[in-house]
């Protein structure tokens, strides 16, 4: 089989673009957000010094955890990789990989480094940890509903769960843009994107026992494998982020060939920002909300997509 | 779809989403607000059925709805609200199950009421496409809903007036009624939230009484 | 004299009244309203059928001389019971409020047009939901506000189909729609369905029927019997009106037998025998709808037993509200041995309960007479026969628990005074009196 370049070349630069560009989205987002309350914030690439910082320790594993606490971090990092190659987070064209999944198979990979990392948490068998899985498991189960059900709006409109072609349906049907489907789609999937990024005004990213969420279940880990989770949870931020922006949000602009790749890279930086503004603007304008909120929120969220989703079904 | 369509259907959706947040909402006061915004909102859709169908009776229609139900009626029920208005509040609980039964409701009222009886039925509406119907009578049920749901009385009244307001909806996108009838139809809702109001000073939650059983 | 101008005066009249409150002298021009109106009525007679602006039929005519008379006793039983009770509420306001309950069924009567007659019923629920809790206690205010909530939700249904006849005939009038030959499509089908809702929940058929019982128990008794006696007829002139456009019989005679099934069955339990005497209301409604379903004379029937048993359910609830405020009992096992002190008020207890029931010479009985000679010849048997053996329930049950009210040992008891012991007896023997005339007029 004759290796494509152009192809490789594609698939590389999407690749190490998502990879080495998140933590630049949580520093930019960081930083804008602590000049909206005033502060001076940390540095835009201060999430990079902490990868390298972390990186340097030295890690050290419960006595009672297993071997599983040591390999889910990696495995975790991986399942997000691939990931970041079959979805078009970068580039509007097929790449190397894409041909293996489409937006449900997504979202089950989505589902499966959730499930490990929290297998992982519990192995620590710390209890805090066990706390955030508790808490974990039951958003999800509104969560995750609403991340399936989001995409079966989009297959409706478009016909086909393949992202790729969706991104083209939408941008050279303009007029699916508007439908009642994806707009609320776009909404319930806005929600649960400020969700799991962990923008809830609830603590839920803090380094509070009693309030965390996410931060829960990677509680026990230090050093390399606390930056390889870390980084890994970046990844999983910007791919959503990217498929809310891609696909709902603003899914026009995306350049196509190596070049077109290369400048691809600009104008998602570019569309980030508009999103992180958004989400800033979100964040700080909420008042703070009981954790168990939460499954309010979520359930209006699933409540939104589902109920449009019928709604598209009916009107057609 | 044309640009103006395409916006009466995202406004009446809006109304829809007011319905819905009504129902979770247990600030009487913040309620009496988003009924106000339904009310504003169904005035939009009217406006916007005004310039669609070229049609001045519309913008009539819109204006009543919008000052007198968005506005008078909210004053009404405002008036009776007790001190500390901002935390007058009905005792709610379970919103995720209260959603989802809200969601069943909704998908019956869809179902039953459209696929099988009007979608065949009511072919020649005002709006062109007769699917639009299907808001109007999502909104009623959810009116009829919050009514069930709800103990506090201003949540019933203002379950009532989310149902007239469907009903109003619904002329507006099947066939606007005589302008004396719907005349008196709005006076009359005014009434009746103003003689419930009174009602609503002498009890605020109801309960099931042994006298009036059976 | 221009029609017109008298109907006005006819649906005015009771407004006009409301002068009065301004010289504190309600009480008098409620009555003289009320002769006025019933004196109207008569005259209005001779130009029978009106068909314009209004829209009066000897059918609807039977109704208006019907809210006539009972606003009429009523009136004159409202100022002492209400003084006797001792209410808090100002008596004027009472009076204004019952003039604008009246002027709105009146209204709703003779308008020729649906949507504004939808409004007029709309209306009566709006003046009429402050006279339930005249007495303002916490479970009349209960009822009150259930009344409003159900019957504006029923009602909201009703508007349903009043959009859907616009729709589908582009008029709301009804003597234009009623002279449209081909009436019948699918559309029509389920307009009128919905109707049988809509208003059935303020006549009280069957699934919709909750708010009834609570309302008429608790409502003072001249308020009772303007509700029983006329209000309930009221809507199911409106219902019938549309029922016209398209008879779906067979449902509606669906419904009407569950309402009488229901009703019997209840009536069979009840410990408050206003709330008894309400659901013989509901009895009473679902019969006149049977009636009105079948057709023929069926519809004569039902007219009859509209008419007279407007009268004699006043009656019974005049006297059983004599009878609350002297026991001060609502409960039908404390109340007992009422024929030895009061006599008057048990005789119009025992005879008004002999009528609703349907007792052989009383109006009620003409009217199911006739309604049951037209099942009969429609061979609805299956029909009859759980027509006549419910009847025969509710009959067992009302006047088994009157008798034991009425007779039995002795208990101290103090009869009402003056004109409040012989309102009850004039309505209970005006109902013997129509069933009299109409089994001579018959025969």
């Amino acid at each position: 089989m004759a290796v494509d370049f152009a192809l490789v070349a594609e698939t590389l630069i999407q690749f190490l673009a998502v990879v080495f560009l998140c933590p630049f989205f949580i520093g930019v987002s960081n930083k804008l957000k602590s000049i909206v309350e005033s502060r001076n914030g940390p540095s835009i690439i201060q999430p990079y010094y902490d990868i390298i910082k972390l990186l340097q320790k030295e890690s050290i594993v419960p006595g009672n955890a297993s071997n599983i606490f040591i390999y889910v971090p990696y495995l975790a990092f991986g399942v997000y990789s691939l990931i970041s190659i079959v979805i078009p987070v970068i580039l509007p064209q097929p790449i190397y990989f894409t041909a293996t999944v489409d937006f449900l198979g997504g979202a089950l990979l989505f589902g499966l480094a959730g499930f490990i990392k929290m297998l992982a948490a519990m192995d620590s068998g710390n209890n805090f940890s066990a706390f955030g899985v508790a808490r974990v498991a039951s958003f999800g189960v509104f969560s995750e509903g609403t991340l399936i059900v989001v995409f079966f709006a989009v297959a409706l409109i478009t016909g086909t769960i393949n992202p790729y072609v969706t991104n083209n349906f939408l941008v050279s049907n303009p007029s699916a843009y508007l439908t009642i489907t994806h707009v609320f789609a776009t909404i319930a999937f806005l929600m649960l994107f400020i969700f799991e990024s962990g923008r809830l005004p609830v603590e839920s990213s803090g380094l509070m026992e009693f309030g965390m969420v996410e931060d829960a279940l990677s509680y026990e880990y230090s050093g390399k494998l606390l930056a390889i989770n870390k980084w890994g949870s970046w990844i999983k931020q910007y791919l959503l982020g990217s498929v809310l922006l891609n696909v709902f949000l603003i899914p026009w602009g995306l350049q196509t060939g190596v070049l077109g790749a290369l400048e691809d890279i600009p104008i998602m930086i570019l569309k980030w920002l508009v999103l992180i503004v958004i989400l800033v603007f979100i964040e700080t304008s909420l008042a703070k909300m009981r954790l168990f909120k939460i499954q309010d929120y979520l359930s209006i969220a699933f409540l939104i997509s589902l109920f449009f989703l019928i709604f598209g079904l009916v009107i057609g | 779809m044309n640009l103006i369509t395409e916006l009466i259907y995202m406004l009446s959706a809006a109304t829809l989403l007011t319905a819905f947040y009504i129902l979770l909402q247990p600030f009487i006061q913040s309620m009496i607000r988003t009924i106000i915004t339904q009310s504003v909102v169904i005035g939009l859709i009217s406006f916007a059925m005004a310039y669609y169908l070229r049609n001045i009776d519309f913008i009539l229609l819109g204006l009543l709805v919008i000052f007198l139900r968005g506005f008078l009626v909210s004053y009404l029920l405002e008036r009776q609200i007790p001190k500390r208005k901002e935390l007058f509040r009905e005792y709610t609980k379970g919103t995720p199950s209260t959603l989802l039964t809200a969601l069943i409701v909704a998908v019956v009222g869809i179902f039953i009421v459209y696929f099988y009886v009007f979608s065949n039925l009511i072919t020649d509406v005002a709006f062109g496409t007769n699917n639009i119907i299907v808001f109007p009578f999502v909104v009623i049920f959810l009116g009829i809903f919050q009514i069930l749901a709800r103990r506090n009385t201003l949540a019933h009244v203002i379950g009532y007036v989310e149902q007239e307001n469907g009903i109003v909806l619904m002329s507006i996108f099947l066939i606007p009624v005589p302008f004396i009838v719907e005349l008196t139809v709005f006076l009359d809702v005014i009434a009746l939230v103003l003689i419930a109001s009174i009602v609503a000073r002498e009890t605020s939650e109801h309960k099931n009484l042994e006298e009036l059983r059976g | 004299m221009d029609m017109n101008i008298i109907l006005y005066l006819l649906i005015g009249l009771p407004i006009l009244a409301e002068v009065g409150y301004l010289f504190n002298v309600m009480r008098i021009t409620t009555i003289l309203s009320a002769i006025l109106i019933l004196i109207l009525t008569v005259l209005i007679h001779s130009a029978l059928p009106i068909a314009g602006l209004f829209y009066i039929t000897n059918f609807n005519w039977i109704l208006i001389l019907m809210v006539g008379s009972i606003y009429l006793l009523s009136a004159l039983f409202s100022y002492d019971y209400l003084k006797e009770r001792s209410i808090r509420m100002d008596l004027n306001y009472y009076y204004v409020f019952m003039n604008l309950f009246v002027a709105t069924m009146l209204f709703s009567l003779i308008i020729n047009n649906y949507g504004l007659m939808w409004a007029g019923i709309e209306a009566t629920t709006i003046t009429s939901a402050l006279l339930v809790m005249t007495e303002q206690t916490s479970i009349s205010v209960e009822a009150a506000w259930r009344y409003i909530i159900i019957v504006s939700v029923g009602l909201v249904f009703a508007f349903m189909s009043i959009i859907l006849i616009y729709y589908n005939f582009h008029t709301l009038t009804v003597t234009q729609i009623l002279s449209i030959p081909n009436r019948s499509s699918e559309i029509v089908t389920i307009t009128v369905a919905i109707a049988l809702v809509g208003f059935g929940t303020k006549i009280g058929i069957f699934p919709m029927h909750t708010w009834l019982p609570d309302v008429h128990s608790e409502a003072p008794a001249p308020v009772s019997a303007l509700f029983s006696g006329v209000l309930l007829p009221v809507a199911l002139y409106v219902l019938y009106l549309i029922y016209q456009i398209k008879p779906l019989d067979s449902l509606f005679i669906l419904f009407s037998l569950a309402t009488i099934i229901v009703a019997s069955i209840f009536m069979t339990y009840q410990k408050n025998y206003k709330r008894m005497f309400a659901y013989s209301s509901m009895e009473n409604m679902g019969i006149a709808l049977l009636g009105l379903s079948i057709g023929g004379y069926g519809i004569i029937g039902a007219l009859a037993v509209l008419f007279a048993h407007s009268f004699a359910k006043a009656g019974a609830f005049y006297s059983s509200g004599n009878i609350l405020h002297s026991t001060g009992e609502r409960n039908i096992s404390k109340v007992n041995g009422l024929i030895h002190d009061m006599k008057t008020t048990s005789s119009a207890l025992l005879l008004s309960s002999l009528a609703v029931t349907g007792a052989p010479p009383f109006g009620v009985f003409v009217g199911e007479f006739l309604i049951f000679i037209q099942m009969l010849r429609l061979h609805l048997y299956l029909e009859f026969a759980i027509v006549l053996f419910f009847l025969m329930v509710a009959f067992i049950s009302i006047n088994y628990n009157v008798n034991n009210m009425v007779f039995g040992k002795w208990r101290a008891n103090k009869e009402a005074k003056g004109i409040l012991k012989i309102i009850p007896l004039v309505s209970a023997l005006i109902s013997l009196l129509i069933g009299i005339v109409l089994i001579v007029v018959i025969a």
